[in-house]
C-alpha cells in the first residue's frame, strides 16, 4: 500500500494551512474540503467496505470510522497521491479490521442457523437480493489482494492503471490478480451451477 | 484476457446497485459524523455550536445539501412520530427499511400508495448519533419546515435521552481508527467463515422474532404464514398495523446482525436502547437474549448469565435458553 509523506502541501491544503495559521479555527477551514472529500467519496468508501466483506448491517459505523480518520489527518495528506488512493488504504485496513472481528466472535457464539443477508427490501425484488447474496459469497472465496481488485474493476468500473495506482501495486501485478480472480470467479459460478441443476 | 462469465458479470453489476448507499443514508452517516466531530472538538473552534458557520458542516454547505439533509432528518422524524408524514415524501426515498429477512410484514406500504410508510428505519447504528444531530438539525431547519418543527419537540426529548445513552460505542471505535495498523494477522479467510457469521447469530433474535410476534399479537399481526428462514418471493409484503411491534423487531434485528457482525458493543447498545424504548415490549425475551449474546462477546459473563437467568424467570420454555446456555451464560436450570 501507498505511504503518505508529509511532504509540500498541495495548493488547496496549503490554502488551509495558511487559514489556520492566521487563526481561523480548524473546523471552519477545513469544513469545506471535508464536506467536499466526503459528498464526492462517500460512494466509493461505501462500495469498497461493502466489496470487502463488511456486511450491510455495519457498513455505516465502517463508513464513519473511515472518515473519522480522514478528518483527523486531512491537513496531513500531502495532495502527492490520488485522494481516492488515500481513502482506499484507510477503508481496506478499517474492512480488514472488520473482517478479523467477525472471525473472532464466530468463536464464541455457536449457532446452526444460517440466515441470508441482504434480503429484500420493498425496492428490491427477491431475485436482487438473492444475486446480492450469491455475489458476497463469489467475493468470499477470494483472498483479500484478488478481491480487492476484482471489487475495483467489476464494481467500481476502475481501469488496470488507476487500480494499479489506488492500491499502489505493480501493474502487472494488478493483470495476474485480475486474471486469477475472474478465472476463479468463474469456475466457482460454473460450479453453483451445476450444483443446481 | 480472460473475462468474467456473463452471468457472473451480471452478478457484480447487480452487486454493485446493492453497495451503493442511498441518499438517506449517506445523510444518516453525515449527521453522525458531525455529531461525533462537533462533539470531540466543538468546544473550542466553533464556540457558538449551532451559531451560523461554525462546525464541520457550516450553514451554508447545508443549503446545498438541504434538500439530502431533510430527507435524513424527515426519515428520523417519521421514526419518532405516530402522525402520517407529509405526502411531500416521496415513499421510497425518505424511508428505507431494515432488510426483511424473514419478517415481511417489516415492508413498508407499496411505493404505489401515496401515505408515506409508518414503518421507518432510517439509518442503522449510526441512527444513534444521528438523533443527537437531528436534534440539533431540527433546531436549524426550523425555519425551513416550521410544521415539523412543533411536531419533533415531543419526540426530541426522548430522541436526546437515547442518544446521551450511547456515546462509549463512538469513542472506543475513534479511538480504534486511528489506532496504529494492526499487526498482520492470518488473511486467508475460509470461504465461508464471514458470510456464515453474517448470517449465523442473526438467526437467535431474527428467527424467533417471527414466531414470537405472531404468536403473541394475532390481534394485530395481518401478515400471511411463512417459514421462518425462507425468502420472501412476493415483491410486496401487507402494512404492518402495529407500528411499535414493527420498530422494536427493527431494533432487535439490527442487534442481532450487529452481533453477527462482530459489534457486541453495537448489539448491547441497540439491546439497552430497546429496553428504554419499550421497557414493557412484546420481544422482552429476544432482548434479554441478544443482550446475553452480546455481554458474552464482550467478556462479560457474569451479566451475561444474569440476563439469561432473567430470561429464564421470564419465560422458562424460551426457545432462546438452548442457545444462551451453550453460550457462556450457561448457567443451572432451575
Amino acid at each position: 500500500m501507498n505511504t503518505f509523506m508529509r511532504t509540500a502541501a498541495a495548493p488547496d491544503i496549503a490554502d488551509a494551512a495558511r487559514g489556520a495559521a492566521v487563526g481561523r479555527p480548524i473546523h471552519e477551514t477545513f469544513s469545506s474540503d471535508f464536506q467536499t472529500v466526503y459528498s464526492q467519496h462517500v460512494g466509493f468508501v461505501w462500495r469498497v467496505l461493502r466489496g470487502m466483506g463488511v456486511s450491510d448491517a455495519v457498513v455505516e459505523d465502517a463508513v464513519q470510522d473511515v472518515f473519522i480518520v480522514v478528518h483527523r489527518r486531512l491537513a496531513e495528506f500531502d495532495g502527492r497521491h490520488s485522494i481516492r488512493s488515500w481513502l482506499f488504504a484507510i477503508a481496506y485496513r478499517v474492512a480488514r479490521e472488520q473482517r478479523r472481528k467477525v472471525r473472532r466472535t464466530q468463536d464464541q457464539l455457536p449457532f446452526e442457523h444460517q440466515i441470508r443477508d441482504g434480503a429484500p427490501t420493498p425496492a428490491e425484488s427477491a431475485e436482487q437480493a438473492e444475486a446480492l447474496q450469491l455475489a458476497c459469497e463469489l467475493l468470499e472465496q477470494l483472498d483479500d489482494e484478488k478481491r480487492t481488485v476484482l471489487v475495483l474493476t467489476e464494481i467500481e468500473g476502475m481501469t488496470a492503471p488507476e487500480i494499479a495506482e489506488v492500491t499502489g501495486t505493480q501493474l502487472n501485478t494488478v493483470y495476474t490478480r485480475l486474471r486469477r480472480a475472474r478465472l476463479q470467479l468463474n469456475q466457482a459460478m460454473a460450479k453453483w451451477r451445476k450444483k443446481k441443476l | 484476457m480472460t473475462d468474467l462469465a456473463p452471468d457472473v458479470k451480471k452478478l457484480m453489476s447487480q452487486a454493485r446497485d446493492s453497495f451503493s448507499p442511498s441518499e438517506e443514508r449517506i445523510a444518516a452517516v453525515r449527521n453522525a459524523l458531525a455529531a461525533r466531530i462537533e462533539g470531540a472538538g466543538g468546544g473550542g473552534a466553533g464556540g457558538a455550536g449551532q451559531g451560523a458557520a461554525s462546525g464541520v458542516w457550516s450553514a451554508g454547505s447545508w443549503i446545498g445539501l438541504g434538500v439530502v439533509v431533510a430527507l435524513g432528518v424527515t426519515g428520523a422524524v417519521a421514526l419518532l412520530d405516530r402522525e402520517p408524514s407529509q405526502p411531500s415524501i416521496p415513499a421510497n426515498t425518505a424511508v428505507r427499511v431494515e432488510p426483511a429477512d424473514t419478517l415481511p410484514s417489516i415492508a413498508p406500504v407499496a411505493p404505489s400508495e401515496n401515505v408515506a410508510p409508518r414503518v421507518v428505519e432510517p439509518a442503522r447504528p449510526a441512527v444513534r448519533g444521528q438523533r443527537a444531530a437531528s436534534n440539533k438539525l431540527a433546531a436549524r431547519e426550523s425555519l425551513r419546515e416550521p410544521a415539523r418543527a412543533n411536531r419533533s419537540a415531543r419526540p426530541e426529548s426522548n430522541a436526546h435521552s437515547r442518544a446521551v445513552s450511547a456515546p462509549a460505542p463512538r469513542d472506543v471505535r475513534a479511538a480504534r481508527a486511528t489506532g496504529p495498523q494492526p499487526s498482520a494477522a492470518n488473511v486467508s479467510d475460509a470461504p465461508r467463515e464471514a458470510a456464515a457469521a453474517e448470517r449465523s447469530s442473526s438467526a437467535v433474535v431474527s428467527a424467533s422474532v417471527e414466531n414470537a410476534a405472531r404468536t403473541r399479537d394475532e390481534s394485530s399481526w395481518t401478515a400471511p404464514e411463512r417459514p421462518a428462514a425462507s425468502r420472501a418471493k412476493e415483491a410486496v409484503a401487507p402494512p404492518v398495523v402495529d407500528e411499535s411491534l414493527a420498530r422494536e423487531i427493527a431494533l432487535l434485528r439490527r442487534a442481532s446482525k450487529a452481533l453477527a457482525a462482530g459489534r457486541p458493543d453495537t448489539a448491547l447498545a441497540l439491546t439497552e436502547e430497546h429496553e428504554t424504548t419499550f421497557p414493557r415490549g412484546t420481544l422482552r425475551q429476544e432482548r434479554l437474549a441478544a443482550r446475553a449474546l452480546a455481554l458474552c462477546a464482550l467478556g462479560r459473563p457474569l451479566e451475561a448469565r444474569e440476563a439469561a437467568r432473567a430470561l429464564e424467570e421470564m419465560a422458562p420454555r424460551s426457545p432462546h435458553l438452548m442457545r444462551i446456555r451453550a453460550s457462556c451464560a450457561e448457567h443451572e436450570p432451575r
